[in-house]
């Protein structure tokens, strides 16, 4: 059998450069923004931050739907879009500032997380809010939105050793805010 | 021995072993000090667990955003030009006429199925407001789209069997081509037969094949 390379279908790349309807992903955008913005918001403890992540979010989901191939739930794949965008902003936000960045005011984040969310917990959202974002992330990946060791140890490009102690250091950061 | 502290983490997180995460309820029911250590703990994740995972922006973003999607999009439009190397044209010469009839089946099987990228997109509104909801639609269009791509797949492997003059390898080429060429129809076949968007899919299809004159969507394939 020869090694001759079969044709490759000229068009196979064709649907990707067609044009898309924007009107329609308006309805995705309905369907999903809210949990988007609510990883933003929690992730930066600011707002104006978060709006423009969540719309960066988006962007990135329109280009990158041509690559979705529903190996998981869509809503899914969209969260570890806003995670993973989220987290790549903080990382050269805090590379610009030299220095790691804990929330300016607490109290005014937690005002409007209780705007945007009114059925949270105020006291915990200010907890989160007051932490060194590097501990923020690693206890709202996993206390809050459920990954697991390895996968934030992937996401974050870290050990599983570090994430461990910086999620134990988080816990019991929050438990101490709490108890006063 | 009392529960370390890494392993009340570790279980307040659920992330012992199933057979870890039993050995330390059994310890936690029996010793009251890794109980009360590990309280305040369990409340804090329980509480954390518990909050809200959407929230509302205190202004509408559809608008800024689709405009800049819109900007996306125009970029997105600027064509390129492929240039096709001297013995690509050589090869295409060359192309047997079953080889030829194989690329366009990839060609027209890429365009119907691969349309499945469209829908996902949003170029088949249609579609979309067909569906349930919008995340059926576009995981439909996604299986579609998957199915596509292994038949395209199967083809290439197929021509590159029968090119080696090997009729068994050839023989075994087409029936994988027939299988995933079978798989892809009967994603296709599970949008609605009144689907707008299955049918433009036929129609660009073979428009591809055969031209404007024959343009008109075939019935559905039976099997």
């Amino acid at each position: 059998m020869t090694a001759t390379a079969p044709p490759e279908p000229a068009l196979l790349d064709a649907p990707a450069a067609a044009p898309r309807d924007p009107a329609a992903f308006e309805a995705l955008y309905r369907a999903h923004y809210r949990h988007v913005y609510a990883v933003t918001l929690r992730m930066t403890c600011d707002v104006s931050r978060a709006e423009d992540l969540t719309q960066e979010v988006f962007v990135r989901v329109w280009q990158k739907l041509p690559t979705f191939r529903g190996d998981s739930a869509l809503s899914t794949w969209i969260h570890t879009v806003a995670v993973r965008t989220t987290l790549q902003n903080m990382r050269s936000e805090s590379r610009r500032e030299a220095r790691v960045t804990t929330t300016d005011d607490p109290a005014r984040y937690a005002a409007e997380a209780r705007r945007a969310m009114p059925e949270t917990a105020v006291d915990l959202e200010r907890a989160i809010a007051a932490l060194p974002s590097g501990a923020r992330s690693v206890l709202l990946l996993h206390d809050v939105n459920g990954y697991r060791y390895h996968e934030i140890a992937e996401m974050l490009g870290v050990s599983l050793g570090t994430v461990k102690s910086q999620l134990n250091r988080a816990r019991r950061l929050m438990m101490e805010a709490l108890e006063r | 021995m009392h529960l370390s502290d890494d392993d009340l983490h570790d279980y307040a997180g659920g992330e012992l072993s199933p057979r870890r995460m039993a050995e330390a309820a059994a310890h936690l029911e029996a010793c009251d000090a890794c109980r009360a250590a590990a309280a305040p703990l369990m409340a804090l994740t329980a509480r954390l667990a518990a909050l809200p995972r959407a929230g509302d922006t205190a202004a509408d973003l559809w608008p800024a955003l689709h405009t800049r999607l819109a900007e996306e999009e125009r970029s997105a439009q600027v064509p390129v030009a492929r240039v096709i190397s001297l013995d690509e044209r050589r090869t295409r010469r060359m192309m047997p006429a079953w080889a030829a009839h194989a690329a366009a089946a990839a060609v027209v099987f890429t365009l119907g199925f691969g349309g499945g990228r469209l829908s996902g997109t949003g170029d088949a509104a249609a579609m979309l407001v067909a569906a349930d909801t919008v995340a059926t639609a576009v995981e439909a269009a996604a299986r579609v789209q998957r199915a596509g791509t292994e038949y395209v797949a199967a083809v290439a492997q197929f021509v590159a069997f029968a090119r080696g003059g090997d009729s068994l390898a050839a023989a075994r080429g087409r029936q994988a081509t027939l299988a995933a060429c079978y798989g892809a129809s009967r994603e296709l076949t599970r949008l609605r037969a009144d689907d707008t968007s299955a049918v433009r899919l036929f129609r660009t299809a073979a428009t591809a094949l055969h031209g404007p004159a024959h343009a008109a969507p075939p019935p559905p394939p039976v099997f």
